[in-house]
């Protein structure tokens, strides 16, 4: 398996009256071929900031100071304002949150699609049949064409959005809250197209989202985020059965689960960290229940866990563990 | 789906048609509301000057002539009304003495709808283009530029500007004529000495009405054109790596929607909006008119001129609303 997308050293922050404020700190992540990878974590974790930057489509104050966002060979952080609008829905797209309202409301579907084709040079007769196969895949009939998005549920919308990203057949897909807004039974729907269609074209998925259900369901590979830094990231099997950062085996633990005893040990409490204040230790000190002086310290790097697929950031690991 | 949302129009024309029959009654209850009537004023002028010697029966003459006796219970009076109207008769001018109401608007109106048209038609197009630029380059120098003139534009008043062109232009500057739709000796028709002679009298008042009304198609393109430009639908138009003029093009045919609101409503309100600028530059419209019929209580030809104003606003009305029905494809859902 090859490295498709690698981040390296990535430094976002968001600009304000007080200067910067920083958001992502010394991402690293390497991403393999063909794998949905699902990055996890809290509201206000950086998790949505991440998904832009890696995609370059950051907007003011947000402002990348630094680092590379290696894919296919080239850095996306580098390409020009042209190079990059190209390799946009051809060989990577993105797919918002929010993507109900991501259709252009006086417009028809079929145009909408047509638009994309023209953009990228493609002719639009001999387009026609690609968007009845992408259409297809995600299981919507062809008279969406006909539709403006309002007549359009959103679950229908939802789909539309993902078949528009999906009709060139890019390498690399990065979806952003996907299924943000949608009802438990659609989302369920969707994600499991969405995970068929991968395995089905092969190509790569970087999910981000907030809901650790989506994430375990549908991803190969999974990395918690907390204040802007990976703690835990591998394979779902390890990240599931047996957590080694701290944050990890708490957010699992307060999942409910049918048929298992009430858990009544220690719970994760307090609120994600809001950037004001910066401390040298470990990040999520504040609210880790396991913290010791050594904690305060040293910041933590990530360091091996399981073989060579597994990473986690925290200098009480195992001691930590009940 | 059909290309023209048929019960839509349908819909709209009804109500058009309703408002229409309303703004008639309120048409036809003003004047009879005022206190006074015009064949009084003139009937007291003339006893005045004769010293008393006139008798009673002319005033009762003189109000059969204007169709404002009071002898005949209302109701009739108002379905004499709607009769003579729909029949073309909108009275007899007082101030204009014996001349019908509607031959002074069949000469008057098509000047104040050629004034109106043209130069709220070329505002709307520059001021959305520029408005368009605006949005489209927040915060840098031509937007500023733009912003600070069409404010100063929006804020100045129309009758010092005309004043002020008319000064520069026709009385210093000797380059444009100070009055008149076209020149003296000119053949009304279609030949070109006519054609020339009117483009070349419209230009200063054309140019005035523009300019006045510009900063508002300006400013309120520029104000759509920003939240699109953040929005949701922009955001994924680019990540789907559409061209730069593609991105623009939704932006601005989603803003464009609200002004084309705003068009309809200043055509109709521009029509008795003018008056100013066509009694500056005296123009032959319907505007000067109007003055001169409030000056001398002439309610035929103002109540014609308000007819004229109600439907300039409710045609307007009509056809944007048409319009925005084919445009924005929401709107004609939610009248079906």
């Amino acid at each position: 398996m090859s490295t498709i997308l690698e981040i390296r050293n990535l430094n976002v922050g968001y600009e304000g009256e007080n200067g910067t404020t920083k958001i992502i700190n010394n991402f690293n992540l390497k991403i393999e071929e063909g794998v949905i990878f699902g990055i996890a974590g809290e509201s206000g974790s950086g998790k949505s900031t991440l998904a832009q930057a890696i995609y370059n489509s950051l907007r003011y104050p947000g402002i990348i100071e630094s680092g590379e966002v290696i894919f296919d060979g080239k850095d996306i952080l580098k390409l020009s304002k042209r190079e990059l609008r190209r390799i946009r829905a051809v060989d990577t797209t993105f797919i918002p949150q929010a993507a109900m309202n991501a259709l252009n409301p006086v417009k028809r579907i079929g145009d909408q699609f047509n638009d994309v084709f023209e953009a990228h040079g493609e002719d639009i007769e001999e387009s026609q049949s690609r968007i009845q196969s992408v259409l297809n895949m995600v299981r919507l009939s062809p008279e969406v064409l006909h539709s403006y998005p309002h007549e359009l549920s959103g679950g229908m919308r939802q789909r539309t959005v993902i078949a528009m990203a999906l009709v060139l057949s890019p390498k690399l897909v990065i979806l952003d809250e996907p299924t943000t807004g949608l009802d438990v039974l659609v989302e369920h729907d969707i994600l499991r197209d969405i995970k068929r269609i991968q395995r089905q074209k092969g190509f790569t998925m970087l999910v981000i989202t907030h809901d650790l259900s989506i994430l375990y369901q549908i991803s190969d590979w999974i990395a918690m985020v907390y204040a802007g830094e990976i703690t835990e990231y591998g394979k779902r099997e390890d990240m599931l059965n047996s957590p080694l950062h701290p944050y990890n085996y708490l957010l699992l633990k307060s999942l409910p689960r049918i048929g298992a005893e009430r858990y009544d040990g220690i719970k994760l409490i307090g609120a994600p960290s809001n950037y004001s204040e910066t401390n040298k230790g470990c990040q999520f000190i504040t609210r880790c229940p396991f913290s010791k002086n050594e904690c305060q310290i040293t910041h933590p790097e990530l360091e091996a866990g399981y073989g060579n697929d597994h990473y986690y950031r925290c200098v009480r690991t195992p001691d930590w563990k009940p | 789906m059909t290309a023209l949302p048929i019960k839509y129009i349908i819909k709209r024309i009804v109500i058009f048609i309703a408002v229409f029959f309303g703004a008639l009654t309120l048409n036809f209850m003003l004047p009879r509301l005022m206190p006074g009537n015009p064949a009084e004023i003139v009937y007291e002028d003339l006893l005045r000057d004769s010293g008393g010697d006139i008798n009673i029966s002319f005033l009762h003459q003189l109000e059969a002539e204007y169709g404002i006796s009071n002898n005949k219970p209302i109701w009739i009076q108002f379905f004499s009304y709607l009769n003579d109207l729909f029949h073309g008769n909108l009275g007899i001018s007082i101030a204009f003495f014996p001349v019908p109401v509607s031959t002074i608007l069949y000469e008057a109106l098509p000047w104040t709808l050629f004034l109106v048209i043209s130069s709220i038609t070329i505002s709307f197009f520059i001021g959305n283009r520029l408005g368009r630029y605006a949005g489209l380059n927040r915060n840098h120098a031509g937007d500023l530029i733009i912003d600070l003139f069409s404010m100063f534009m929006a804020a100045f008043p129309a009758f010092v500007l005309a004043f002020l062109m008319l000064d520069i232009f026709s009385v210093y500057g000797k380059l444009f004529p100070v009055g008149g739709a076209f020149a003296v000796g000119v053949n009304m028709g279609l030949n070109v000495p006519f054609i020339v002679s009117t483009l070349y009298h419209a230009v200063l008042p054309v140019a005035t009405i523009t300019l006045t009304s510009l900063g508002g198609w300006v400013l309120g393109m520029r104000n759509n054109i920003i939240p699109n430009v953040n929005s949701d639908y922009i955001g994924f138009s680019q990540n789907l790596g559409l061209k730069d003029y593609q991105v623009k093009r939704i932006a601005y045919r989603n803003a464009l929607l609200p002004n084309l609101t705003g068009f309809s409503m200043s055509i109709g309100l521009s029509v008795s909006g003018v008056i100013i600028e066509e009694s500056i530059f005296s123009y032959p419209g319907v505007g000067m008119y109007m003055i001169t019929a409030i000056d001398d209580l002439d309610y035929p030809l103002l109540q014609g001129i308000f007819l004229m104003v109600i439907i300039a606003v409710l045609v307007g009305n009509l056809i944007v609303d048409i319009l925005l029905g084919i445009l924005d494809p929401r709107i004609k859902q939610e009248g079906d």
